[in-house]
């Protein structure tokens, strides 16, 4: 029963650091796909014929102030697919990738097809 | 006594684990609250620069470097304030704390981010001054880094930035100094008021 306890309390402590040092290179790729994402659609959309690619980040801006703060070990990707629900819209998802390891995240926006 | 000794010994381990495990959750409970501290300060100042308020005649936004490379101050307008409704002005700049106790005076070495904010009714009472008399806030503890770059057009930037529009994209890069590798850099559009990722 000890070593059950014992178990217990380790696991959520180290659930709970794992959260807490993970926190803010969520945080950092969340804020980095709003940017992906208000860039892309304020630039008025992209080629959906072409292949998908990870950037940079420290593409931002397009310059390479981002190396020195080592934004560079992320990197995004911004795809258009269809949404089935409503074929006047299309769903344009940003996927940040963490360079460290395996983190990531995705967020979309609904966009207007445009014919 | 071998019964004892061996109690003595339980007990002596599971007293160790249990100190440990309370100064992990301590420290991790402190660790915690800092980062969501300074990801709440990034988050106000990210909305309040979408809520940037330019009123066209004169600049709403004045953003300089100062003697320390990396601390910059920023001023401007916005329709986001902390505390007022309305338009404000608002300030943030990096400075040496001074007003820490003699016990803390170790932590009081490391400078923090101050803000500022206060509201004129009236559109030529809003100069953007920075002699102004408002008192400037710790907003946050610990902070080295305030660091922006402005962009006209979003290709070249530009560390400071008083021109009378509002420039298109804005690159923070906030730091913690002592005893914390927390850094986050974003960019910010301002015009984008709503808060929504």
């Amino acid at each position: 029963m000890a070593a059950l306890g014992f178990g217990v309390i380790l696991h959520s402590l180290g659930r709970q650091m794992t959260l807490v040092s993970g926190s803010l290179d969520r945080h950092q790729m969340l804020m980095f796909a709003s940017e992906a994402l208000e860039s892309t659609m304020a630039g008025g959309g992209f080629e959906t014929e072409v292949e998908p690619q990870d950037v940079p980040v420290g593409a931002f801006g397009g310059d390479d102030e981002g190396e020195g703060a080592g934004v560079t070990q992320y990197f995004y990707r911004v795809e258009a697919g269809p949404v089935t629900a409503d074929p006047r819209v299309e769903q344009v998802l940003v996927t940040v990738k963490s360079g460290r390891g395996q983190t990531q995240l995705a967020a979309y926006r609904l966009k207007v097809r445009r014919e | 006594m071998l019964t004892l000794g061996l109690v003595a010994l339980v007990y002596a381990l599971v007293s160790t684990i249990l100190v440990q495990i309370s100064r992990y959750v301590a420290d991790g409970r402190k660790v915690a609250r800092e980062r969501y501290e300074f990801l709440n300060t990034v988050e106000i100042l990210r909305y309040q620069l979408r809520s940037l308020y330019y009123p066209g005649a004169t600049p709403g936004l004045m953003g300089a470097r100062t003697q320390t490379d990396g601390q910059d101050s920023l001023r401007f307008l916005t329709t986001n304030g902390r505390t007022h409704k309305g338009v404000v002005e608002a300030g943030y700049r990096v400075q040496p704390r001074t007003d820490r106790a003699e016990d803390d005076a170790h932590e009081g070495l490391a400078p923090a981010l101050f803000y500022r904010e206060f509201r004129f009714r009236r559109a030529e009472f809003r100069t953007l001054d920075p002699h102004s008399e408002a008192p400037w806030k710790v907003l946050l503890d610990n902070v080295d880094v305030f660091e922006i770059s402005y962009s006209a057009g979003g290709e070249t930037w530009q560390r400071e930035w008083e021109a009378p529009e509002s420039p298109r994209r804005i690159r923070l890069r906030l730091g913690r100094g002592v005893n914390s590798n927390d850094s986050i850099v974003f960019d910010v559009t301002p015009g984008i008021g709503a808060p929504r990722w």
